[in-house]
């Protein structure tokens, strides 16, 4: 009877002790609270602050990118002698100045005409806004005006050489840039020839308080070193007809 | 421990991204500082590039009127009998021009002169018309009636052209001689 006893004692306790590891709802609590906490964590901090060094990889990117910008300006603009460029800067503006004087570009056209014998028939200039075919597309669409020029009808006559030669004289050795337009050419008689035309002649404004941007895409001017040495025989041309002028 | 572990490499990750980008954009803002010492130099260059841009611009679009004058008023002399008397230049392509010929016979070899014409794109008449010079009456006797007839004298014709050229004929790099492959024809 007492070995019975014993194993009833035995099987109740290990019975006891198997009741006690029963997982219970009370067990459970805890570590649904703790993973609450972490995924909490991950929720609010961890993916926010990976979010956030990632969004910085994408800025220290961009501020690289600048530096590099920074650098390459410098080193092209060292590329550029200040001296030399001060002189052409002189010329360019002397062939497209700033404002061209009406009285000017009419002296200039008279003293033309004057030398290529021809008579005046009717001359006069005014101001106008000038939208250039040849401009960026980004100015074509907003169809702006990009160039101030002085404008106006002349009409000369005298004989066909003559006429043709003063004619010419604006594509071949004008010192002004200039562009004749709706140009007419008609026999008025024997040995005589009218012609008639619209003429611009081009200068550029400048604003007063033009911004400066750095990030702006640096070009070197003397890589158009073509056009600057027409610009500077036009310049040359100019002071010399400056100097007979006095 | 995993946790911990993962938390640790978020923060560093984190804190050392931004130590970086701090870094970096000292060192821009030296850059800057540098480069704005050569804004005149700049602003200088930007005014040159403006004024080669504005020249490249209108010369792009320059033609030498005279070097057309030249050229058709040649073809005209080949096209005997043809006079030009007025031309109207409407652009680098563009040229009307009016004149007189012979005959409308004339006027057709012409016609066909310019539109055979390697630097010509196209070429429309605008207007022809014969020019009258006299008038006079000729009287016929027959047997039975007297019949007068009219009979006109026609001194040539007028005509109005208009042609486009082809593009770059007559651009400042066209240095070509103006060979005249037209043989004088009678």
């Amino acid at each position: 009877m007492e070995p019975e006893s014993n194993i009833r004692k035995n099987i109740e306790a290990i019975d006891e002790k198997v009741k006690g590891t029963k997982l219970k709802i009370k067990d459970l609590v805890l570590p649904i609270i703790v993973a609450f906490v972490l995924i909490g964590i991950a929720v609010f901090a961890f993916i926010p602050m990976l979010r956030n060094a990632l969004d910085l990889r994408g800025e220290l990117k961009e501020i690289k990118k600048k530096q590099e910008q920074m650098i390459s300006l410098k080193n092209a603009v060292d590329k550029v002698d200040e001296g030399i460029m001060q002189g052409d800067l002189t010329d360019v503006k002397s062939v497209i100045p700033r404002t061209l004087k009406v009285s000017s570009f009419l002296y200039y056209i008279d003293q033309l005409a004057l030398e290529k014998n021809l008579s005046s028939e009717k001359i006069s200039v005014g101001d106008v806004n000038v939208a250039t075919p040849g401009g960026d597309d980004a100015t074509a669409a907003k169809n702006e005006s990009r160039y101030k020029g002085v404008n106006g009808p002349l009409a000369y006559s005298g004989s066909l050489e003559d006429v043709l030669s003063f004619l010419d004289s604006f594509y071949t050795s004008s010192p002004y840039i200039v562009s004749p337009e709706n140009i007419t050419l008609e026999r008025g008689g024997e040995d005589k020839w009218e012609i008639e035309l619209s003429l611009t002649g081009y200068y550029i404004s400048e604003e007063n308080n033009a911004k400066f941007n750095l990030y702006k895409p640096f070009k070197a001017y003397t890589d158009f070193s073509d056009i600057m040495e027409i610009l500077r025989e036009k310049a040359l041309k100019l002071a010399g007809d400056t100097n007979q002028e006095f | 421990m995993v946790f911990l572990a993962i938390t640790f490499v978020v923060v560093a990750f984190s804190t050392l991204t931004k130590l970086q980008v701090e870094n970096e954009k000292k060192k821009l803002k030296q850059y800057e500082e540098n480069a704005s010492v050569l804004s005149e130099k700049i602003i200088s260059n930007d005014e040159v590039l403006k004024r080669i841009f504005l020249y490249r611009d209108i010369s792009s679009s320059q033609y030498s009127a005279k070097d057309i004058f030249d050229y058709f008023s040649e073809i005209a002399i080949k096209n005997r009998g043809t006079v030009l008397s007025n031309f109207i230049f409407t652009s680098n392509t563009s040229v009307s021009f009016e004149g007189e010929c012979s005959s409308l016979e004339c006027v057709a070899k012409f016609w066909h002169l310019l539109a055979s014409d390697r630097k010509v794109e196209s070429v429309t008449l605008d207007s022809v018309s014969k020019k009258s010079l006299a008038s006079s009456k000729s009287q016929e006797n027959k047997q039975d009636n007297e019949q007068e007839e009219d009979v006109e004298e026609f001194s040539g014709a007028s005509f109005e052209f208009r042609v486009t050229m082809t593009k770059d004929a007559f651009t400042k790099d066209d240095k070509e001689s103006d060979d005249n492959i037209y043989n004088s024809e009678d």
